[in-house]
């Protein structure tokens, strides 16, 4: 007779450090060009400005930034998640311009901001 | 999935920046939009504007992203109240599918939460609360099924300003404890419309739970609209339906109190 | 009970040199605090501010300060507080740092702990006293604290006495 098959469920309430947000700034002007250094100025400007000197020592990375779609990937520790969105999204100007930063996707995992999982269908 | 819903953006005249926001937030997830139209008696005699139908607005209404059908236009009268006699709820008012009152002084947010005819009551964020909130009115007005809104734009917009908002929704968290509260955007431009999870955030920051935060952006709208169809028919008036049995059982519904219907569609 | 929970931060003001704690105010206190939670946590620390945050007592003999704020933000305010490098009157500056001595939930804990607080600075200062006569000034000034009830809205007030010269040689006690 064999043995009954043993299992281990592991279960992991935090599974990840961090946070990786994917996001894009849209400018009225759609064909002004920005760099990642200007980029990642911008959002510790917001942050400083809604959470002040303490919030602007939030650390993040900047993954990637692709300068003609404007779309980056950040990466956040997970005290400083709330704190970051919620500064990303009351961002109103870039140098003197109207312009929005749009988050399309928040996950802990990296690999799931390559795709919608929701729509995403296997064949 | 849960339904979003901003039920607040500003009616310009400018035809095409309209149709431009409510692309932007049938993009970034938007079910429902309510075109808002501020009246404000305190100038000289203002009529109420007579709202737009839909049609007049889009030929076809852009479809929602993530899901296959159109974006739901509604429309919204806000009266700016200094006085009481301000708020006459005329023939006009039925035309619009929701009301929203804002209140400026303590005497008229008390009224406004016990007595008037409203769905939502909107909270000063581009200026210091002139009253403190009191929990009687406020707990008379989530007993009767009215929403306190809070809108997100001039937190986008002006520093000051930013710190009035925050100031004010943390206030109403403190009395209300996060019921019967929605978060929307008083837009008047298309880059100021923000994503439905960002708004949901937002609401942390606010003060509100996450459950409450979600909810302030999802179901607490639905409630909303669903009172707002309750103050039109609960009059008595019927409106054109295709068949006769959604008619009576509309007016039957109509007949339980307001506060009561919206808690059982909630479920 | 619905009430709304305040903590009090008892702080004590210390500067180089006592004279120039004459120019303490309730309005001076106020503006240093604030601005130092706009600079430490920007618009969200201005907007709680705003909300629960008052300078309830100030003593400019002593450099007492007595500040009240809500229970839930009160972390936040007195995380700000270390960022506070001087304070700014009548066209002076004054380099100062605010040093926390007591947190408490109601006005009267932190005037009880002020009590024995500054009983036990005065028996520190009794060590340094040089002569007998500015000892005998030391004891009288101990034993002569009390808390008065001053006005009628039940706050109160306290007497303090408190000798500010001394240096030199031990005593015993």
């Amino acid at each position: 007779m064999e043995e009954p098959a043993t299992f281990e469920r592991h279960v992991y309430k935090n599974a990840s450090v961090y946070h990786y947000m994917k996001m894009s700034l849209i400018l009225e002007d759609e064909s002004k060009r920005l760099i990642a250094a200007e980029f990642k100025q911008l959002i510790v400007s917001g942050l400083r400005d809604l959470y002040g000197e303490i919030g602007a020592a939030i650390p993040f990375d900047l993954l990637t930034f692709d300068e003609s779609t404007k779309t980056a990937i950040l990466r956040v520790y997970n005290s400083g998640l709330v704190k970051l969105w919620s500064a990303i999204t009351l961002i109103g100007s870039c140098q003197n311009e109207l312009c929005a930063v749009r988050v399309t996707q928040v996950s802990p995992f990296l690999l799931a901001l390559c795709g919608n999982s929701r729509e995403t269908e296997l064949d | 999935m849960s339904v979003f819903m901003d039920l607040n953006i500003s009616y310009t005249t400018d035809r095409k920046r309209l149709q431009a926001m409510i692309e932007t937030a049938a993009h970034l997830g938007y079910s429902t939009v309510a075109i808002n139209y501020t009246v404000e008696f305190q100038q000289k005699k203002q009529e109420i504007p007579r709202p737009k139908s839909v049609t007049e607005l889009f030929e076809k209404l852009p479809i929602v992203q993530g899901k296959s059908s159109p974006i739901k236009v509604v429309n919204r009268l806000t009266v700016v109240t200094a006085d009481a006699a301000h708020f006459r709820p005329t023939a006009e008012y039925k035309s619009f599918d929701l009301v929203a009152v804002y209140p400026k002084t303590e005497k008229l947010f008390h009224t406004a939460c016990m007595t008037f005819d409203v769905d939502i009551i909107c909270i000063a964020t581009t200026e210091k609360q002139p009253f403190h909130f009191k929990r009687s009115p406020v707990n008379g007005a989530i007993e009767r099924g009215v929403f306190f809104e809070i809108c997100y734009t001039p937190a986008i917009r002006d520093s000051t300003m930013r710190k009035y908002t925050i100031a004010n929704a943390l206030c109403l968290m403190e009395i209300c404890k996060g019921k019967n509260v929605i978060l929307s955007s008083a837009a008047e431009k298309v880059l100021e419309l923000r994503g439905p999870y960002d708004i949901a955030n937002l609401g942390l920051v606010f003060g509100l739970s996450e459950g409450d935060a979600k909810a302030a952006v999802s179901t607490n709208c639905r409630s909303v609209l669903l009172h707002g169809e309750t103050r039109t028919t609960a009059f008595g008036i019927i409106h054109t339906v295709k068949k006769v049995q959604p008619t009576t059982k509309q007016t039957d519904e109509a007949e339980a109190p307001a506060s009561k219907k919206t808690k059982t569609e909630n479920i | 009970m619905v009430r709304f929970k305040s903590r009090y931060l008892l702080c004590e003001l210390c500067v180089s040199e006592r004279n120039s704690l004459q120019l303490l105010e309730e309005r001076v206190i106020y503006h240093a605090v604030r601005a130092a939670v706009n600079r430490a946590h920007g618009d969200y620390g201005s907007a709680v501010c705003n909300i629960g945050f008052s300078v309830k007592y100030v003593n400019a003999h002593t450099g007492v300060v007595l500040l009240r704020c809500r229970k839930g933000h009160y972390r936040l305010i007195w995380s700000a507080l270390p960022f506070i490098t001087g304070i700014e009157s009548r066209g002076q500056r004054v380099q100062c740092f605010l040093n926390c001595l007591h947190v408490g939930g109601t006005i009267r804990t932190c005037q009880k702990f002020l009590v024995r607080y500054s009983t036990r600075q005065l028996h520190r200062m009794l060590l340094h006293c040089t002569s007998e006569a500015e000892r005998r000034e030391v004891r009288k000034a101990v034993m002569s604290f009390s808390l008065k009830k001053r006005r009628e809205d039940g706050e109160e007030e306290e007497e303090e006495e408190e000798e500010d010269d001394g240096c030199g040689a031990g005593v015993d006690t």
